[in-house]
């Protein structure tokens, strides 16, 4: 463990004893490690365009901050709650964008981002599936697509050996793309 | 697809993956064993694994962001890799004066924005705390604080309220009211249309109106610009940071727009496009007096109306050129479209941007008579004065705009814009007038600190809509938490221990509730302890007339619902199940608003008959109303939520004439389902606000324990199972377990050993409830296969035949006597509830009835040596186990102490296990043979609360009474906090 790894797990026990002041010391940490996750979505500009990466980052963190689950058991267990935040926020953006997607005539740009979000909605809708039948893998693609995790650091948090888990993670991807697939074609059955 | 079929697909996998490409298709062929569906899977899996996956190489993150893109210009403040910058100087939770520190809403160049609790007043804020930098000249600081209170002690409606000014750690801080809505840069081009020109000028007006209020107290803005001006939802523009620019350390210096001024500039956080409202003599760093603010307002209605900057050029040299020398062209000549303009307010216009001090306007109060005096533009014809209410249709279109804008548009981190960017939910809504924001929005709603488990569900609105009723677990204890939207956390309602299903009182100032067997009441203000109505076995949903009749439904299966009086007393039975359809219980009950008709879910054995009943507290007949998975709610707004499976839908309802119309429309999908229980977390609001539960299905796994309850081995697959029975041998295990495609369940059974399960029942109807002859080689169930209930058999070689049939009754199989001569079962009758009645399987073969009481008596199961049998009754308020002789009744033996459901006897007869109201599972030392004797209980642990809540046999104990075997519920790892949805009627408008 670093140092800064070390403090970071202090401070989410002493938060999960109830230390409310471990918190707002722990706060700048989330925000740093939720910024982490978003480096590559930041490395990009694109112009005329609308939500802001912040908005995003700033609901999830808020959701954390009103979402206090117990049995937080270190910091990468942490970063699981996390994706699963944006996970969460990220669904939620999608049907909504669904939503107001169908009522307005798009642009090409907003066809592509309707696709982008019907693909992160069937995403959610496959791991759905996946949570009754593997949940390993579930939290194996959550930590990986949502959370950003490397292979390496997925597996110190699932407590698995790195093997296995590529074996896994093969498999989840492979299943997935299938996945996507058909809920692709079904849908174009169905689009006259 | 079933967890079978997913373990073996893994493998199939995972073994082609080991061969060569070549040989695939071969294995594939020989393992799939004509399985073309699963060969067709594999090979698309196969496929898929060879591509090159970028599709997946990169987290989400990186797809989305093509979703939702970045705004160029957007000061990025600390998001980014600098862990410098990203460092605040604020934390959630700390005071500054009067206030706390809430949550952290943005950041940017001008510092750190949040939100703010007081906690005494109970107001919500917003806190800006300004880089310390700005604090360097404390005669400046000074001053500002004098304009700031000064303006803000105005009280004037277009001035932004400022409550409190300090200073942390140097650096200031101001603490003002919270607003919602958009700042005015994100109504404008190209962000949003073209303002309509009525609506422009009544901006116009209004901002003209405070910033003579401001002058007249001798305090001057400097920075009016449109990202410091905010239009509510209702359409009110507030100026904001009066003063504030006078704390700017750096003043403009000059004309000259050196590379270096541009540099300190940004640094300071003045964004390029300032430059652009600024007035002459401000650009030549001349002292500024009131007339330097009404030169900035005219560039702000000139691009208002024109819809770009008067003087916004390509680079600052050129913009400040512009300033000095240039008149903007003609608002008219640009915008050939937008008639309205007139001559009039064109000269408005060109007043207000005079080069020269004394040719502009003189003061803001001539400004507001001379718009003032614009009130209808006189060169156009009658069609240009509009209908009132056309008026007011165009200013919602433009607040629900603005209110889009604010998550999707150009927020650039103006201070409150980012503020309610990111604080999209909680309670700002009721600081909206109605109907001003239409723009759905998703949140979670706070949970009691150190919630450990959704599992035990319950939430509802409050009939005004303010506050919310839930349950929620900490502490390893179920009880009321009451979230009032004025407030951040919920608070606990004490003396709720055990509570499920919370409903309020149509005046909103009490809740009713289930815990510890009873009906129970408390009052909101938490001012008492709650009081006990009457007893209720288990409780499975309640509703409070205006009428002050409380209907409930006593236990999940098995009734109809009971109505008692909301000051307590006796509860009677009220509607009747309707068993030519098969109904098994009436649930979930909910008052329509005449307080006299109600709805209710009917659980039936058929899934056609399962839906929305509709009654009256009139007269005891219901009618069916729709098809649904599980209760229904009515919105004022017009509409019945109804479930199926995981989809939410609406369909108009009239509350007067009691009847649907149209379809149901989806409203949303994805939502958490308890097919047990056939339960949802689903609560409305009129058409503000509904509450759901995201998550999948919930599903069970057959677990072993011993007897501290420490976890010992889980049996594959997981699945939606009901109820269990281990065999005599102690090697094979039969469940109930439900088929989620037809929503049905079949009898399976496990081998232990071996590992493998077989199939027994594949049946269209409900097969449910098996049970093992005394020598494990044939199975009894109950089923209503033949449109009856009845009970059936079916031995070692798969032959099924019937051996009873009843009515439309439920009637469940508890066990079959070790000497094999008696299956015992349990039967509903009209006057007596659920009674015990024995199958001999010899003689007659005619049922006979063993206990027939007014109360419920269930469960019947046989001692080992075939004397005793032990009960479930609630005839003393609540669930209790009891034991009699066997199989002539005799008197009645008390064996639980306070609480019992679901009795088992060890196989060597010796130990008599239930479960205890708070799922802990109890053994009961006893003798049997001639004479029956109980010790005393001791709890083994914790069940989980599928049985107490299911009343099914959810466990069963191995010969030695070592060791448990447990349909232990998986916690749903896609179940997530409860969703908020505002607005919640937009979503079904397409």
């Amino acid at each position: 463990m670093t140092p800064v790894e070390h403090h970071t797990t202090q401070l989410l026990i002493a938060w999960e004893n109830g230390d409310q002041e471990a918190l707002s010391q722990l706060a700048p940490l989330v925000q740093q490690e939720l910024h982490r996750l978003a480096r590559l979505y930041l490395s990009r500009e694109r112009p005329n365009h609308t939500l802001q990466p912040t908005e995003l980052i700033g609901q999830a963190y808020l959701n954390l901050l009103l979402w206090k689950p117990a049995g937080l058991k270190n910091r990468a267990h942490f970063i699981g709650v996390v994706a699963r935040l944006m996970r969460n926020v990220l669904v939620d953006h999608g049907l909504e964008y669904r939503k107001r997607g169908i009522r307005v005539s798009l642009s090409e740009t907003d066809t592509k981002a309707r696709e982008i979000w019907a693909d992160i909605i069937a995403l959610d809708d496959a791991l759905t599936s996946l949570a009754s039948l593997d949940p390993l893998k579930l939290q194996l693609v959550e930590l990986r697509f949502f959370g950003g995790l490397t292979m390496k650091e997925a597996a110190e948090l699932l407590d698995t050996p790195l093997r296995t888990l590529e074996r896994e993670w093969e498999f989840a991807k492979a299943w997935l793309k299938c996945e996507l697939d058909e809920r692709q074609d079904k849908k174009q059955d169905n689009e006259p | 697809m079933n967890p079978e079929q997913w373990q073996r697909i893994n493998q199939l996998f995972r073994d082609a993956r080991e061969l060569a490409t070549e040989e695939r298709a071969a294995f594939l062929e020989t393992a799939c064993a004509g399985d073309e569906a699963l060969r067709g899977k594999l090979l698309a899996m196969l496929a898929a694994a060879q591509e090159d996956d970028h599709q997946f190489s990169a987290p989400v993150w990186e797809k989305a962001a093509k979703a939702i893109p970045i705004t160029p210009s957007m000061p990025i403040g600390p998001i980014g890799e600098d862990a410098e910058a990203a460092k605040m100087q604020l934390a959630t939770g700390q005071r500054l004066g009067h206030y706390e520190v809430l949550n952290h809403l943005g950041s940017g160049g001008m510092g750190e924005v949040w939100l703010a609790w007081h906690p005494r007043l109970k107001r919500r804020a917003v806190l800006k705390l300004l880089p310390a930098r700005f604090a360097t000249d404390a005669d400046r600081i000074r001053r500002f604080e004098l304009e700031a209170l000064a303006t803000s002690a105005l009280n004037h409606p277009n001035i932004l309220t400022v409550y409190d000014i300090g200073d942390y750690d140097g650096a200031p801080y101001i603490v003002a009211e919270w607003l919602e809505g958009a700042d005015l840069r994100a109504l404008l081009p190209p962000q949003a249309e073209l303002l309509p020109v009525r609506i422009a000028l009544d901006y116009a007006r209004q901002i003209a109106a405070g910033l003579a209020a401001a002058h007249e107290k001798g305090v001057v803005h400097r920075d009016l610009k449109p990202e410091n001006l905010f239009v509510m939802g209702d359409g009110r523009v507030k100026i904001l940071d009066f003063g504030l620019a006078k704390l700017k350390p750096l003043k403009f210096a000059g004309a000259a727009a050196s590379q270096d001024t541009q540099q300190r500039l940004t640094d300071s956080g003045v964004i390029m496009g300032t430059v652009g409202y600024m007035s002459p003599e401000q650009v030549r760093g001349e002292e500024v007096d009131q007339r330097s603010d009404l030169f900035s307002f005219g560039s702000i209605l000139y691009e208002m109306l024109a819809g770009h900057q008067a003087f916004q050029r390509g680079s600052m040299a050129e913009t400040i050129a512009a300033i000095l020398k240039e008149e903007p062209p003609q608002v008219t000549e640009l915008s050939a479209s937008n008639k309205q303009i007139s001559p009039q307010l064109e000269r408005v216009v060109r007043h207000c941007l005079e080069k020269k001090l004394e040719l502009r306007f003189q003061s803001a109060r001539d400004l507001c008579f001379a718009l003032d005096a614009l009130s209808a533009p006189p060169s156009a014809g009658p069609e240009s004065a509009p209908l009132p209410q056309l008026e007011s249709a165009t200013l919602l279109t433009v607040t629900e705009n603005a209110g889009r804008t604010r998550l999707f548009g150009n927020a650039r981190l103006a201070w409150l814009a980012a503020a309610l960017a990111v604080m999209t939910a909680l309670a700002a809504v009721w600081l909206l007038r109605a109907r001003a924001e239409t723009r759905v929005t998703y949140t979670y709603l706070p949970l009691p600190e150190k919630t450990v488990s959704f599992d035990i569900s319950g939430a509802a609105f409050s009939p005004d809509g303010r506050r919310v009723v839930m349950v929620a677990v900490t502490e390893g204890v179920n009880r009321l938490w009451l979230y009032s939207f004025d407030r951040t956390v919920p608070e606990l309602l004490p003396g709720t221990e055990g509570a499920q299903c919370p409903f309020w009182s149509p005046n909103g100032a009490s809740i009713g509730f289930f815990a510890q067997s009873q009906l129970k009441k408390i009052a909101t203000s938490g001012s008492s302890l709650p009081a006990k109505l009457c007893d209720v076995p288990l409780g499975a949903g309640g509703a409070w007339s205006s009428t002050g009749v409380i209907l409930f439904a006593p236990q999940f299966n098995g009734d109809g619902l009971w109505q008692v009086s909301e000051s307590g007393g006796t509860a009677t039975p009220f509607t009747k199940l309707d068993l030519a359809h098969f109904e098994t219980g009436h649930n979930y009950p909910n008052f329509l608003p005449d307080g006299r008709h109600f709805i209710f879910f009917t659980q039936a054995g058929q899934p056609e008959y399962r839906g929305i009943r509709l009654g009256s507290l009139d007269n005891k007949q219901t009618s069916f109303l729709v098809r649904a998975d599980t209760k229904a709610e009515y919105s004022s707004a017009g509409y019945l939520l109804l479930m199926r499976g995981r989809k939410i839908l609406a369909q108009p309802f009239d509350p007067e004439k009691l009847l649907l119309s149209g379809d149901p429309v989806p409203v949303t999908e994805q939502v958490y389902y308890e097919a047990p229980f056939r339960y949802a977390d689903l609560t409305v609001f009129a058409d503000r606000m509904l509450i759901y539960r995201r998550g999948g299905n919930q599903t069970s796994q057959l677990t072993w324990f011993d007897r501290s309850g420490k976890q010992l081995t889980t049996i594959d697959p997981a699945g939606d199972y009901r109820s269990m029975q281990l065999s005599p041998d102690g090697g094979q295990v039969l469940l109930d377990r439900n088929d989620p495609e037809v929503e049905t369940s079949d009898i399976w059974q496990f081998d232990l050993l071996r590992g493998t399960q077989t199939r027994l029942t594949s049946n269209p109807g409900t097969d449910t409830y098996p049970i093992w002859s005394p020598d494990g080689s044939q199975v009894a169930f109950a089923s209503n296969r033949e449109g009856v209930w009845g009970i059936y058999r079916v031995s070692g070689n798969g032959k099924e035949e019937p051996l009873l049939k009843g009515d439309q009754q439920l009637l469940l199989t508890s066990d079959w006597s070790s000497d094999g001569k008696f299956i015992v079962y349990r039967q509903a009758h009209e006057k007596t509830g659920l009674d015990i009645e024995l199958l001999p399987l010899f003689g007659d073969h005619q049922p006979r009835n063993y206990l027939a009481t007014p109360f419920y008596e269930s469960y019947g199961v046989v001692s080992p040596d075939g004397h005793w049998l032990a009960y479930q009754s609630n005839d003393s308020g609540h669930y209790e186990i009891y034991v009699q002789s066997f199989p002539v009744p005799g008197r009645k033996m008390p064996v639980s102490k306070g609480d019992g459901m679901l009795p088992r006897w060890r196989r060597d007869g010796k130990e008599l296990y239930y479960v205890a109201t708070d799922d802990r599972l109890m053994a009961v030392p006893v003798k049997t043979g001639a004479n029956f004797s109980a010790g005393t209980p001791i709890p083994l642990f914790d069940v989980g609360s599928l049985g107490r809540r299911l009343n099914r046999y959810v466990y069963d104990v191995s010969a030695d009474g070592q060791r448990v075997l447990l349909i232990r519920q998986l916690e749903d790892a896609s179940l997530r906090p409860l969703t908020l949805v505002q607005n919640w009627t937009e979503m079904l408008k397409k």
